[in-house]
């Protein structure tokens, strides 16, 4: 087909490319908040572009390039359909933009919530790191691969990842190390191991020290608040987030701010402070009204807020949060987290007294939780939840009999 | 009739909602029901039932007859005495010291009077009200309509308040007139003041961040849209709170909702359930390209292409405004081949009177004739092979980029970057592509943008361009 665009054609899709990768040369704050009016015109250039092989190189480093406006601003879910559409169309012999352009698909993928397609897709950018004999490219696949295992709550692979990472990185002090110390210290909280996540996070700070990224060092502080909030360190945690969204405030990084907000409202939750804790997550909520990038933010943040609002006694709003937050998850198709929302709303029916409905949702979330032992924090969900069935079943015949119907 | 002359009914409905002043089986006529003064007091009255009915009447009589009493309190006091106070004639006589011819001569002037000051006040609850239902609606894009009465005529009945279909559905192909025909409806319902409150929502090819809508987004919006055009003030945390508070202020009284510019039938099966569930008494006229399902609450029209008159109509109205003094002295022949070729379509009309500028009309036409044209596709692709050939190698180069932007428009720099063209090359361009009718502008005074319809775009992509499908 494309042997026969015209010359004339090919030549304004050329010249518009550069004309867009000129714009998106330096992607600061100011110059996203500029730029995003556009975007419609720029994804519709992308997609016009991948129909065209003369010019799927210069469309691909131009896609590549402009990752951190589509992060900043959440247009996830576009930009990864064209994403994936150029990704098919790099010439086999472009190993490196092949790489590249794989790495940033998985990345698109886990933002949006799809660990398993992340995880093909990093599997296949591996063996291109390998085919390339750079130990780095390696290891930051091995970083991203962590980063969707620990998403996953598979701590245990996660953690073989990122220790392979380190091995491939060596006792470097650089961005790529701090980023794998990040994510180390993750894994290292979700294993419990407190001590060696603070370990990590100083030595990730030590690393990103002269680094441009304003996020490098958000993202750090968030991991440290969250920790210090696991250690009951909690006067500790506490001034850490007012530190970090100042520090995003006036930026373009939407995603991260929201993510600070919700361990905010979830540290304020833990220490009993609900009427704050429902003031930022229904904050959140309103923020994120017309993001549909961020399906994973709003079911966490309407799940927060239910949970909120059940201890605050509004039942019935708290329903109807839950009510959203298991439609999201449904649509993530993530049965862990589902069922965790599910407990929620069935722990609201119980306090209700609706013995009825409780006893459908446990089952139906002890059904979602079946395969669950491969992940720990499924597992301890699923044990919780067993027990509290048992405990409803032997105190009340009513909850017994609806069980027989759903078991 | 205006604000000075009430219409010659009004004294005699007036005289009959004083006589009727304790009577609770009222007529339409004795209970004023035309006015909206009287409308607006049986808002006020929760309820319904007789007593209500009649009591918002006698408030706008007793409110004009109070004033009727700063201007002359002798007419005043004989209708308080007669309908109020219900006196015979001969005892209102007696009271005021007056003969019985001279009584019922001042009770007639009086309540001509009244109807004057009912009338005044009318009129201005009727402007600003007007004023109101016609807020949230945009300017119109069209100087004059043609053809349209047929369909107006049957959505107007469709449109009536209070009975099903809840739904009505404007559907056809692009540029066949379906957002200015729903305008026009609406203007004419507002006229009438059959609903309380009237709200637009234009749904955007692309959402606020840009990216093209989802049925999903499609609904955010209306939700966002209708929220800020007609709930009550504070925000809402979520879509489903939006959504509630508004099936909730819908449900209360009859409203008419326009959703304009619906473009897929993903779009039609989302939305059509959701929107029932909000209507009744509130009513949803819908513009769509695809067509909606006839059911006991859902009418679909789709809309036609003009009529040969109408077309001719339209002809020369474009003629004038383009200044294409041929075409204006043209014979009806001539005419009637423009209709034969472009099968009454409005946006294919508006390409064709264009290329008239500059191309003798047999030029034209005289393919469409060997090739015998069926199709709406067809005659397009035909219609735009013909515009194509007769443009310069600028203004080529220029309609060729057009499908690199998005439906929201691109910019003069952007053109500019893609062509390689320098500004005073690539204006005189635009011009030439906007006076041909090929590119619209949008924007505003500070900042113009360039689009082609979807229907150009995709003629650009398969057949100059011939890229593979998306």
């Amino acid at each position: 087909m494309s042997d026969i665009i015209n010359s004339r054609f090919l030549r304004s899709l050329k010249n518009y490319l550069r004309y867009w990768q000129s714009e998106t040369a330096v992607l600061d704050n100011a110059r996203i908040n500029k730029l995003d009016p556009e975007f419609a015109n720029l994804l519709t250039l992308l997609q016009t572009a991948v129909l065209v092989p003369q010019v799927i190189i210069q469309a691909t480093e131009l896609l590549l390039q402009c990752f951190f406006w589509v992060e900043a601003k959440g247009h996830i879910f576009l930009w990864r359909e064209v994403a994936e559409a150029i990704a098919l169309k790099v010439p086999p012999e472009q190993i490196n933009l092949r790489y590249r352009i794989l790495k940033q698909l998985a990345q698109l993928y886990r933002l949006e919530g799809k660990q398993e397609a992340s995880l093909t897709t990093l599997a296949l950018a591996y063996s291109l790191a390998k085919q390339q004999n750079d130990s780095l490219l390696v290891a930051e696949i091995l970083i991203n691969q962590a980063q969707v295992y620990w998403e996953q709550k598979k701590f245990s692979p996660a953690q073989e990842t990122i220790t392979q990472a380190f091995d491939l990185l060596g006792g470097k002090q650089n961005r790529l190390v701090g980023i794998a110390h990040q994510m180390a210290a993750e894994v290292a909280r979700g294993m419990g191991q407190l001590e060696t996540a603070v370990s990590h996070l100083h030595q990730a700070k030590t690393c990103f020290q002269d680094s441009p990224h304003i996020t490098d060092t958000t993202r750090t502080l968030n991991s440290l608040a969250v920790t210090y909030q696991q250690m009951r360190a909690y006067d500790a945690a506490l001034q850490l987030f007012p530190q970090i969204t100042g520090l995003l405030a006036n930026t373009v990084y939407e995603r991260d701010m929201l993510e600070a907000k919700l361990n905010w409202g979830h540290l304020l939750y833990e220490l009993s402070h609900f009427t704050q804790a429902q003031a930022i997550f229904a904050d959140v909520i309103y923020q994120l009204r017309n993001q549909d990038s961020y399906i994973p933010f709003q079911a966490i943040a309407h799940n927060s807020l239910a949970c909120t609002l059940r201890e605050l006694g509004s039942f019935s709003q708290a329903e109807a949060h839950f009510i959203h937050s298991r439609s999201l998850y449904q649509r993530l198709d993530d049965p862990y987290l589902l069922a965790n929302t599910l407990g929620g709303l069935a722990a609201l029916y119980e306090h209700q007294g609706l013995l009825e409905k409780t006893a459908v949702l446990l089952a139906e979330a002890l059904k979602l939780l079946e395969t669950a032992s491969n992940n720990p924090w499924a597992v301890k969900l699923k044990k919780e939840y067993q027990t509290w069935q048992q405990k409803m079943e032997n105190k009340s015949p009513t909850f017994a009999f609806v069980l027989q119907d759903h078991r | 009739m205006n604000a000075v002359s009430p219409p010659p009914e009004l004294s005699t409905n007036i005289h009959a909602a004083l006589r009727a002043w304790y009577d609770l089986t009222g007529t339409s006529e004795n209970l004023l029901e035309g006015l909206l003064l009287v409308q607006i007091e049986r808002g006020k009255l929760k309820q319904g039932n007789p007593t209500n009915r009649r009591l918002a009447t006698n408030q706008v009589l007793k409110t004009g007859i109070e004033m009727l009493a700063e201007q002359n309190s002798r007419a005043a006091e004989i209708l308080h005495l007669r309908f109020i106070k219900e006196d015979i004639m001969q005892m209102v006589a007696s009271k005021l010291g007056i003969e019985m011819y001279q009584a019922k001569r001042q009770q007639r002037a009086a309540i001509a009077d009244l109807a004057q000051i009912i009338w005044q006040q009318e009129t201005a609850v009727r402007t600003r009200r007007t004023q109101e239902l016609l807020s949230p609606l945009r300017p119109t894009k069209y100087s004059q309509l043609f053809g349209i009465e047929e369909p107006i005529n049957t959505l107007w009945s469709y449109l009536q308040p209070a009975d099903n279909p809840w739904l009505i559905a404007i559907t056809g192909i692009g540029g066949i007139g379906k957002t200015a025909i729903a305008d026009q409806v609406t203007r004419k319902l507002i006229d009438s003041f059959a609903y309380e409150q009237v709200a637009w929502v234009k749904v955007e090819p692309v959402t606020s961040s840009g990216l093209p809508t989802t049925p999903e987004t499609i609904w955010n919006q209306i939700g966002q849209q209708l929220t800020e055009q007609l709930a009550s003030a504070g925000v809402k945390e979520t879509l489903g709170q939006q959504i509630a508070e508004l099936r909730h202020h819908l449900k209360q009284k009859p409203l008419l909702v326009i959703i304009d510019n619906l473009e897929t039938e993903e779009s039609v099966a989302y939305l059509a359930n959701r929107l029932l569930d909000l209507a009744n008494p509130s009513k949803f006229l819908v513009t769509s390209r695809a067509r909606f399902p006839n059911t006991a609450s859902v009418f679909s029209m789709y809309l036609n292409q003009l009529e040969e008159t109408a077309v001719y109509q339209f002809i020369c109205h474009l003629a004038k405004e383009k200044g294409i003094k041929d075409l204006l002295e043209a014979e009806q022949e001539a005419l009637s081949s423009i209709y034969l070729v472009t099968g009454g379509n409005p946006l294919a009309i508006k390409v064709v009177v264009g290329l008239t500028q500059t191309m003798a009309l047999p030029e034209i036409l005289q393919d469409f004739e060997q090739v015998h044209v069926t199709e709406i596709e067809q005659m397009y692709r035909h219609i735009y092979w013909k515009a194509w050939h007769m443009l310069d190698e600028v203004a080529q180069t220029v309609l060729e980029i057009m499908p690199l932007g998005s439906q929201k428009g691109m910019l003069p720099e952007q053109l500019q970057a893609a062509s390689g063209l320098s500004r005073d090359e690539l204006l005189p361009a635009i011009q030439k592509l906007v006076s041909l009718s090929l590119i619209e502008v949008t924007g505003n005074i500070w900042q113009k943008r360039y689009a082609a319809h979807q229907l150009l775009i995709s003629f650009i992509n398969s057949h100059l361009l011939k890229l593979p499908a998306r």
